[in-house]
């Protein structure tokens, strides 16, 4: 018979993990349950994955690529360099206001009933991965459109999806714990995700930025990781900046490690905060 | 004799009263901040009251404990320790077995959902698998009396449904700890 020791002290990492691996079901049931509501009422159901992507890409390839007349130094086609980097975006965009409302959100059941509470921003980042993967379908059917056909550099793929997903978490964790205590959170992300989209290389590629900015332009973590998703998808025909890679994974792995450290010195006394 | 289910020593809670109004702007937020100045006048501010306080209790297998108390004793504090939703100050529980804390019928239902798929979902946060679930599925839908219903979003049940529909996934989920904190 399993004994459990309850005494507010935070457990070691070898019991925690068991912890969560014993509560898988609860995740996978709760990622089910968001896939179905999500596509509950919809007449295009499933087909939403695609589209929402496809429309972000659309919109953004007349803003930079008709109106403003954006120059890129690659020969691929410019709807594909900007589909490299719309559907990591569009991925980011959203997991993080969900990841960061996920605490709040499930208040009543946190309040009731016991498990990791981990589970909670995990499940809300997870379920943003399942549309995250199934998004790149329309690379490929892109990539059939243009005829274009990617490199031995597609083989770094996921490791760029790793550093994304990691640097995801980890500003999830912080936010969502933050939320808890002060709503002024909610309130300010939403304007500084804007914020984020023109600051980080979604409709335009990192040689337009100015020579002289580039250097503080690197220092957003997400520029690294979406010219990495670039150069592994549009292979020889785009330049890797290897020095904005590297400061995106050291500075998403730094997020990711604090983010897990702050959320499980706080997890035991959510239910107490909010 | 076998250890008892449930082993409580010298358990405490304690919880912080604020007696001034909790600083409303961002000015006055970052001035409680501060470490010097207005200290004082903090730590007047706030006094401790203690919700529980050297608690030893211990249940045997099989035993049932019924615990009552007026408002405010600590009655549903002590439960939701037991059940790891709050963590204690000082002192320690020991549980051996599975729990099934029902601070409330029907936890983590979703109103989108249909019977079927929250009896799934309720099973699962009550620490129960699919195929523990599966196989007790036509005694809980039995209980229930909802078999017409079970492919309804539960939004769409009156509240008596909803409740007695909690309470059959409950009632069929057999582990060594079962918490009811006035669920019905």
């Amino acid at each position: 018979m399993k004994s459990i020791l309850i005494d507010g002290s935070i457990p070691a990492w070898p019991s925690y993990l068991r912890e969560l691996l014993r509560y898988r079901q609860v995740a996978m049931v709760l990622i089910k349950r968001d896939l179905i509501i999500r596509f509950r009422h919809t007449v295009f159901g499933v087909a939403w994955l695609l589209f929402k992507p496809l429309m972000l890409m659309v919109v953004i390839s007349l803003a930079f690529g008709f109106i403003s007349r954006t120059e890129t130094s690659t020969s691929a086609p410019y709807p594909l360099v900007v589909l490299c980097a719309v559907v990591p975006w569009y991925f980011f965009s959203n997991a993080v206001p969900d990841g960061m409302h996920s605490i709040v959100g499930h208040l009543n059941i946190i309040q009731k009933i016991y498990f990791p509470r981990l589970l909670i921003p995990l499940v809300a980042v997870l379920i943003n991965v399942v549309e995250f993967l199934a998004a790149w379908l329309l690379f490929v059917l892109a990539c059939l459109w243009y005829a274009f056909v990617p490199g031995w550099q597609l083989s770094t793929f996921p490791l760029f999806a790793i550093l994304l997903i990691a640097l995801c978490l980890g500003v999830v964790l912080w936010l969502s714990i933050l939320q808890t205590r002060f709503r002024d959170v909610g309130n300010l992300i939403p304007f500084l995700i804007t914020l984020a989209f023109f600051v980080s290389p979604i409709g335009y590629t990192l040689d337009a930025v100015p020579e002289a900015w580039r250097s503080l332009y690197v220092l957003n973590p997400l520029v690294g990781i979406v010219e990495g998703f670039r150069w592994s998808l549009l292979g020889a025909t785009y330049t890797l900046h290897l020095g904005a890679v590297a400061w995106s994974a050291v500075t998403s792995m730094v997020i990711f490690v604090t983010g897990i450290w702050n959320f499980r010195r706080t997890e035991p006394y959510i239910a107490e905060l909010a | 004799m076998p250890a008892p289910v449930i082993e409580i020593r010298g358990l405490g809670k304690r919880y912080r009263i604020c007696h001034s109004r909790p600083p409303d702007t961002l000015k006055s937020y970052f001035k409680s901040l501060l470490p010097f100045g207005s200290q004082a006048s903090r730590q007047a501010a706030a006094s401790d009251f203690w919700a529980l306080q050297g608690l030893d209790l211990s249940v045997e297998l099989g035993q049932c404990l019924a615990i009552a108390g007026h408002n405010g004793s600590g009655k549903s504090t002590l439960l939701k320790i037991i059940s790891r939703i709050i963590p204690p100050t000082t002192g320690s529980v020991i549980t051996r077995g599975r729990i099934a804390a029902l601070l409330e019928v029907g936890t983590g239902f979703h109103p989108e959902l249909t019977g079927r798929e929250n009896i799934f979902l309720n099973g699962a946060m009550l620490g129960c698998s699919g195929p523990e679930i599966r196989r007790r599925f036509d005694a809980i839908v039995d209980f229930s009396g909802i078999e017409r219903f079970l492919d309804t979003p539960v939004k769409h049940y009156s509240s008596g449904m909803y409740v007695r529909l909690g309470y059959a996934i409950a009632a069929h989920i057999h582990t060594e700890i079962l918490i009811l904190d006035e669920v019905l």
